[in-house]
């Protein structure tokens, strides 16, 4: 049994969060909020740090875009000494990264309070632009009112991120409050299920009462998500590891490759302050860079990509929530989500380990047994 | 770069002139000599001499194994000026000369080793060997018995004030009731418990536990559960000399150690030391006694698999004492096979031959009581039958094994058991007092007489104070970190096998964020890397064994 | 290249087309169980062919899994990480941990082609010279049979 408070929606969806979301400001709740807002223009939804109530003007965790996963913003807001108290509104895939670098003790959570949404996807940010610029009305209520008729895989014509149409957590219900819609009607009410003690005392606080129910409609809608989505992602894993299944087919799918580490700079997860395959560890010297040409006859500029790729991967993939971010960010569209996404499902089953599913596993690579893995 | 030939012993497969001709041809070297043994006098002098006319600034050592003479040549290094992080072995000994027939593919190995050991030490970074600073000179002992008492005793003649915690209500454990004839004078234990008893710098604490340890070499906090209450010490460094239980014989049924007439050896030796032997249920001078070695020693079913050093010399002597008391008793020795690895030993067997005592190798099958009367069932190995004794009195040699409290103490110093579950760590290596400042003495690591706990013990006694007193030196290999660049995430700390990663608060200089940064303990890190494989961004570095010199020498290699 | 005769003795009788093919493996090895194993091979003359390379850590627990892709890709045919066994780490429980390390390694390579006995991970104390050498052995065989290492084709790495 859930523990819920039901939101009537009085003029739209957005309208009904974005009050929750200043009430909790100004009823001094919380001294700041981490949540989506629009952009003035409208073209696009961005994270933002809110400090004023009067601030709190278009929250919004429903837009189809999602331009970074900002589990980041709690990294840089909160550190060993943090007091201040902070409410985060997350979608799924970033919720799990936050659980994940809290693991990492880059996210001190003590005083932060995490509520997330029913993630329906996400497009690529160009393609969602091109159609906010061109729609007259609230972009995000119009595409929530089509996926309700059309279906969750392809928005006004346009294919969702690989990352949201595989994704196999629209939802997360670990979080202190998540927000729920997923086969509710949007138009009447929102359920806030209170899942931590902390999201209990939160919601009661604010005056809401909670009472105990376990909406059906929601389970059967996710279920119909979840299967969906598994389809497509097993689709697109097959896709991948027939493609990278032999060294030549890899070498083509890196092919493009320009070094620009871009997927390591949006990633989540890679946490460190200067990367591996960025540091003095792999500097040549000018010699080097000769000698090695004359001994291989041959050596591709820049150097060390796949180092760097099959390196990464080794660094992070226990941990990869697969956003999808890296892909996104990749100027030459390598299939990275696909990658991450078969190889990381292959890694993480052999520690029966699922990333950012809770805050108790311990990290892979932070412990070992005794007994396992006898047959390494 | 110097290629030592290891006194002609290598340079059988390879070509050596050919090795030197083409290596000498890399820019990076700057002069090569051909050695005979570099671990010799001879050799040492030639390396000083050498590299003080040269301006080389890193040394190749061409020969044998690192693994044999490294601490040797690190030392002539240095005083030649050049410390060890930048000298590199290359192992052309063991790992080409003497393994590969064919003088071509030999000397053609030996020069892709030579070149990757240049790589390697090209790429080095010298690091001053760094002292480090123990705070607290006080000293922990755990265990009250005959290690625990030398070892106090030995600190505080050394200055050094001590702690001693015993479980028991008095000091001296089972050497206690031990008739130690072959000891001096001074180190019988009663007078020894008494000097300590009365010395001022010694805190004794009884019925007492140690319950937490923590900290590090020169900074243990312990928490000791005392009779009055909870209380903690601040020492430098630990003397774990909790000792060992003697098998209790009840495990093994068919002795029937419930009957009164058998009784196992410690029980015995009370009655010798108050020349009091006796049959206890008839109060007389038994006729026929009988000694079981190895109970629950030696026996994977029912007891331990390891041996106990000392029941054979102590049932022999106990037997010859016996013979002394009362000559008319018959003895008998029922035994597996004798083993007595102390001094003497022969000679106390000869003796307890010569007194009568009479010696029968078998395993004794089971003891009985039919009619009142006592017999045993046991095979005769030379005579090749099973033989029934009567018997007035049996003697259970038990054997020990690790004290109850032996596990808890291990998790708390993060010690591994060994096999046999003793603190039998240090047994095999030459380091008496680990790199956390702790030491084990006594039967804790594993079974021993009373000769060798307090030979242990005086030396774990020195060896702490020494360098409680001197300070010690970071060890050679050790890892460091670069705190700009930690991200704190702690896998280091939780990986090190050692506790030597401690989390440390800093304010970033710019920002003011307040966070935690790995620091590496140098008197306990050991240089095993876990911290550097464990950090994703390559932060701690292994001194000697850095990223960028092993990546160097991968390119080099292949 | 290194070139040995006595290498195609040891492992015996590889067809026509495979005995061209000298593969190049390198071993991590650790200071404390598997390199002094290793010198004790060398003391007992066990042979074993000279295109395997040694390179000294201190514990396997201290060898990046970047040290093996580096030397994978760089050519070696094969790559050995060896030490302690089981509860015999002289750090420990270093070498648990790299059998973790290596077991994603592993599983990761496997998925791009690259044939997992390519890596091996084996427990070689000190005194186990005859099975440094038969370990040894027994890869140049096995590596023998995969051909060789399939990265080496592509420059472009």
């Amino acid at each position: 049994m859930a523990k819920i408070v039901r939101l009537d929606v009085k003029k739209d969806v957005l309208a009904t969060l974005n009050d929750f979301f200043r009430n909790l400001l100004k009823n001094n709740m919380s001294d700041a909020l981490v949540v989506p807002q629009n952009l003035p223009s409208g073209v696009s939804t961005v994270q933002t740090i809110v400090g004023d109530p009067e601030s709190v003007i278009s929250v919004n965790p429903f837009a189809f875009v999602l331009p970074a996963n900002s589990a980041d913003i709690l990294v840089k807001t909160t550190d060993d000494a943090s007091k201040q108290r902070i409410v985060a509104l997350f979608r799924p895939c970033e919720m799990r990264a936050v659980f994940e670098l809290a693991k990492l003790h880059q996210i001190n959570l003590e005083n932060v309070t995490l509520i997330s949404v029913d993630c329906l996807g996400t497009l690529p940010i160009s393609d969602y632009t091109e159609l906010a610029g061109k729609s007259e009305e609230d972009l995000t209520l119009k595409l929530l009112k089509e996926v309700e008729n059309n279906g969750i895989s392809t928005i006004s014509g346009r294919d969702l991120r690989p990352a949201c149409l595989t994704c196999e957590f629209p939802v997360i219900d670990t979080a202190d409050i998540s927000i729920w819609t997923l086969g509710l009607n949007k138009d009447k009410e929102i359920l806030l299920s209170a899942n931590t003690p902390k999201g209990e005392v939160l919601l009661s606080n604010m005056g809401f009462e909670l009472t105990e129910e376990d909406p059906s409609e929601r389970k059967t809608a996710l279920e119909a998500l979840i299967k969906a989505r598994e389809e497509s992602r097993d689709k697109l894993i097959q896709g991948v590891k027939e493609a990278v299944a032999d060294i030549p087919g890899f070498m083509r799918v890196l092919a493009g490759c320009i070094n620009c580490h871009n997927c390591m700079k949006v990633c989540p997860i890679c946490y460190c302050k200067e990367c591996f395959f960025e540091s003095d560890v792999l500097k040549s010297s000018p010699k080097q860079y000769l000698d090695k040409a004359g001994k291989k006859g041959v050596i591709r500029m820049p150097m060390d990509t796949v180092l760097y790729h099959i390196g990464r991967m080794n660094h992070m993939i226990t941990s990869c929530v697969a956003c999808g971010q890296c892909e996104s960010a990749c100027p030459s569209k390598i299939p990275l989500l696909g990658i991450y996404l078969a190889l990381g499902k292959d890694v993480q089953t052999v520690f029966n380990y699922l990333p950012g599913k809770s805050l108790d596993e311990d990290l892979p690579l932070a412990t070992f047994k005794e007994e396992e893995l006898s047959e390494v | 770069m110097f290629f030592c030939t290891c006194e002609g012993t290598i340079g059988l497969n390879i070509d050596m002139n050919e090795l030197e001709k083409r290596v000498k041809k890399r820019p990076e070297v700057a002069f090569t000599v051909k050695v005979g043994n570099l671990c010799k006098r001879e050799g040492q002098d030639l390396l000083k001499n050498e590299i003080s006319k040269s301006d080389a600034d890193r040394i190749v050592i061409v020969g044998c194994t690192p693994r044999t003479y490294e601490e040797i040549i690190d030392k002539g290094a240095l005083e030649a000026g050049i410390n060890k992080h930048l000298l590199e072995q290359v192992n052309i000994r063991e790992h080409c000369d003497w393994i590969h027939s064919d003088k071509k593919s030999a000397t053609d190995k030996a020069e892709f080793l030579v070149g990757g050991g240049i790589a390697r030490v090209a790429n080095a970074l010298s690091i001053e060997d760094k002292e480090v600073v123990l705070p607290n000179k006080e000293v922990l002992i755990i265990g009250g018995g005959v290690a625990g008492i030398t070892a106090s005793l030995e600190l505080l003649k050394r200055g050094v004030i001590i702690h001693l915690v015993e479980r028991n209500a008095e000091l001296g454990g089972r050497a206690y009731s031990l008739d130690l004839e072959r000891l001096r004078e001074d180190e019988i234990i009663l007078p020894a418990i008494d000097e300590l008893t009365l010395n001022e710098k010694a805190d004794i604490m009884l019925n007492s536990e140690v319950v937490e340890i923590q900290g590090t070499f020169g900074d243990y906090k312990v928490t000791v559960n005392t009779e009055d209450g909870q209380k903690e010490v601040v020492v430098g460094g630990i003397i774990i000399a909790s000792g060992s239980n003697l098998f209790d014989a009840n495990r093994i049924p068919e002795y029937k150690y419930d009957d009164e007439d058998v009784i196992d050896f410690y029980e015995l030796e009370k009655m010798l030391v108050y020349k009091n032997l006796k049959v206890p249920s008839t109060g007389e001078k038994p006729k026929r006694l009988n000694f079981i070695q190895c109970v629950g020693s030696r026996d994977e079913n029912k007891g331990n698999t390891h041996c106990s050093l000392v029941c054979c010399t102590y049932a022999i002597k106990q037997a010859a004492r016996i013979k002394t008391l009362s000559p008319d008793t018959e003895v008998y020795i029922h035994y597996m096979d004798l083993r007595g690895p102390d001094n003497g030993f022969e000679e106390y067997f000869l003796g307890a031959q010569k007194k009568g005592v009479i010696f029968i190798r078998g395993r004794v099958a089971e003891i009985l009581r039919e009619n009142g009367n006592l017999r045993m069932r046991t095979e005769h190995i030379e005579l090749g039958e099973v033989m029934d004794f009567p018997t007035d009195l049996v003697v259970l040699s038990v054997g020990q094994e690790a004290s109850s409290g032996t596990k808890k103490l291990a998790d708390m110093v993060h010690l591994p058991l060994d096999v046999d579950g003793f603190l039998g760590y240090y047994n095999d290596r030459f380091d008496i007092v680990d790199r956390r400042g702790i030491s084990i003495a006594g039967c804790a690591q594993g079974p021993r007489g009373v000769a060798r706990s307090i030979s242990d013990a005086k030396k774990a006694a020195s060896e702490i104070a020494g360098i409680l007193k001197n300070g010690l030196k970071a060890k050679g290999v050790h890892s460091v970190i670069d705190e700009n660049r930690c991200m704190g995430c702690k896998l280091c700390e939780q990986l090190c096998p050692y506790e030597a990663i401690t989390m440390i608060t800093v304010k970033d200089y710019i920002t003011d964020e307040v966070k935690m940064v790995s620091c590496v303990n140098l008197a306990v890190c050991q240089g095993c890397g876990a911290c550097a494989m464990a950090c994703p961004g390559g932060v701690p570095q292994l001194i000697g064994f850095t990223n960028r010199e092993i990546m160097a020498q991968i390119d080099e290699l292949i | 290249m290194v070139t040995d005769t006595k290498a195609e003795e040891t492992v015996d009788a590889p067809n026509e087309n495979e005995k061209k093919f000298e593969p190049k493996i390198i071993g991590f090895l650790c200071n404390w169980c598997s390199y002094t194993g290793a010198d004790l091979a060398g003391v007992s003359r066990l042979q074993y062919p000279p295109n395997f390379i040694p390179i000294r850590v201190m514990c396997t627990g201290a060898v990046d899994p970047v040290y093996v892709i580096k030397a994978l890709l760089e050519g070696a045919d094969a790559v050995l990480v060896a030490g302690c066994h089981p509860g015999d780490c002289h750090y420990l429980s270093g070498n648990y941990k790299a059998r973790r390390r290596i077991a994603i390694l592993k599983k990761l390579l496997e998925d791009i082609g690259l044939e997992e006995k390519r890596v091996r991970l084996e427990w070689i104390s000190a005194s186990e010279g005859q099975k440094f050498a038969d370990t040894v052995n027994e890869m140049m065989k096995e590596t023998i049979k995969l051909g060789p290492n399939p990265i080496k084709s592509e420059w472009d790495i």
